[in-house]
């Protein structure tokens, strides 16, 4: 089975993710990456959209800016925090969940799409370590829209 | 050259002290790939105020808007009000492969895509590794899906006929950022304009007959702006300068290079408190 049919299997059997028709997931350099069909009429070689994940001898992972995009589709394993909790996802290495439940789960604070991590013994690891730190400074959902 | 010099400089095309007067403010784009204006409008506290572009907001937060959870989201981008030009300028449609030779770190890259809806086609070039490390980050965290990214020679990209449209958003000496005038000499944009012109003719050569290509810089050199683009209306003759296609506050290109230069832009500061640029849309055959 070919590492994007896994990846795609993954994705629906873990989160109820199918993705639109008009989206191509194909393997790279021994990554997965995600673009829109169209871009498929672009001759020069190059590096396609953006990486969706990889298959490995670790299992397979999904990178948090393509949960960012589609994981407004799942249905299933799906994590929602709280302000400081979302903080803390996006800021350090994991997070203190009150849950005996292990595995990846899509992380949520509010209607926004955190992205994915894995939670084990309470714990949730968040996918954006180890690529920068990331800091948030600010807070969302001011008690009136502007009007801009 | 020193803060007198520059002055002198800038006073032989515009109102330097109107110009180096004006505020420069911080801009944001919301990014339509993954968020509509009116739910970006819910959800955010960055105060936002409208530009003469829907999309392009002038923008307060105490947060630095790079550390909000708007950027961490996607769902904005820092980017100048004179940088968002360029693509409009461009204007590029669903269906076109679009070349975008100079793409990092990818503001213009992005927002490409977005006016595209991520639909058709962009190569988007780079040639520097680790300048295009920006490129792919911005694009993953933006949602572009309609980019393929190379890391080759913008200068000599040897492909011909082929995209529909192109932006040649060139190195430069990049006058209009601040203290850059202490670093820039003659001979700089010299340098400059020669990687300039090559890129630009490669660009070019890379269009299919009646593309479109928008070349800009952020320099007030006419070395690098003007100079440039005279050349590849000379070199080659079926090209042509056309207008920007949208309403904008800016001055006209520099008239010493003849009256087709008024479909040029120049922007600066006080023309809406962004930074200085140029702006130049091209039609081939």
């Amino acid at each position: 089975m070919s590492h994007v049919t896994t990846f795609r299997e993954y994705l629906l059997r873990e989160f109820g993710i199918a993705l639109p028709r008009e989206i191509v997931l194909q393997e790279q350099e021994n990554v997965i990456r995600v673009f829109s069909k169209t871009l498929m009429m672009l001759k020069p070689a190059g590096y396609m959209g953006f990486v969706a994940g990889k298959v490995g001898t670790n299992g397979i992972e999904a990178k948090g800016e393509f949960i960012q995009l589609f994981g407004k589709h799942a249905t299933k394993n799906i994590l929602e925090l709280d302000e400081i909790q979302a903080k803390s996802f996006v800021e350090n290495e994991f997070v203190e969940i009150n849950s005996s439940e292990s595995g990846w789960k899509i992380a949520k604070f509010q209607a926004h799409v955190l992205g994915i991590g894995r939670l084990k013994d309470g714990k949730l690891y968040s996918d954006f370590i180890g690529k920068g730190r990331k800091r948030v400074e600010n807070s969302l959902n001011p008690s009136k829209a502007q009007s801009i | 050259m020193d803060e007198k010099q520059f002055h002198d400089y800038l006073s032989s095309f515009t109102d330097a002290d109107k110009m180096l007067s004006a505020p420069v403010r911080d801009t944001i784009r919301i990014n339509t790939l993954k968020i509509s204006k009116a739910r970006f409008a819910e959800i955010t506290k960055i105060s936002l105020e409208p530009t003469f572009y829907e999309y392009g907001l002038y923008a307060e937060s105490e947060a630095r808007l790079g550390a909000t959870w708007e950027y961490f989201l996607g769902y904005m981008h820092t980017q100048s009000l004179s940088s968002m030009l360029p693509s409009l300028i461009l204007n590029p449609a669903q269906s076109d492969l679009v070349l975008d030779i100079a793409a990092s770190p990818g503001s213009k890259t992005s927002h490409l895509a977005m006016l595209m809806h991520n639909r058709g086609a962009i190569l988007a070039n780079e040639v520097n590794w680790e300048r295009g490390s920006a490129l792919f980050s911005n694009i993953a965290r933006l949602g572009v899906l309609n980019t393929k990214v190379t890391v080759r020679d913008g200068t000599r990209l040897g492909i011909n006929t082929y995209f529909t449209k192109a932006l040649v958003d060139a190195p430069c000496s990049s006058l209009s950022q601040p203290y850059a005038y202490k670093k820039f000499t003659s001979d700089l944009a010299y340098e400059m304009s020669k990687t300039q012109k090559k890129m630009l003719f490669s660009a070019y050569d890379s269009l299919q007959e009646g593309g479109e290509l928008v070349y800009s810089t952020c320099t007030y050199a006419k070395e690098e702006n003007e100079e440039v683009v005279k050349l590849l209306l000379e070199k080659r003759p079926e090209a042509t300068l056309i207008d920007p296609g949208i309403e904008f506050p800016h001055d006209s290109g520099l008239s010493e290079f003849g009256k087709e230069f008024r479909k040029t832009a120049r922007i600066y500061p006080h023309h809406f408190s962004s930074e200085g640029f140029f702006m130049a849309k091209v039609k081939k055959g």
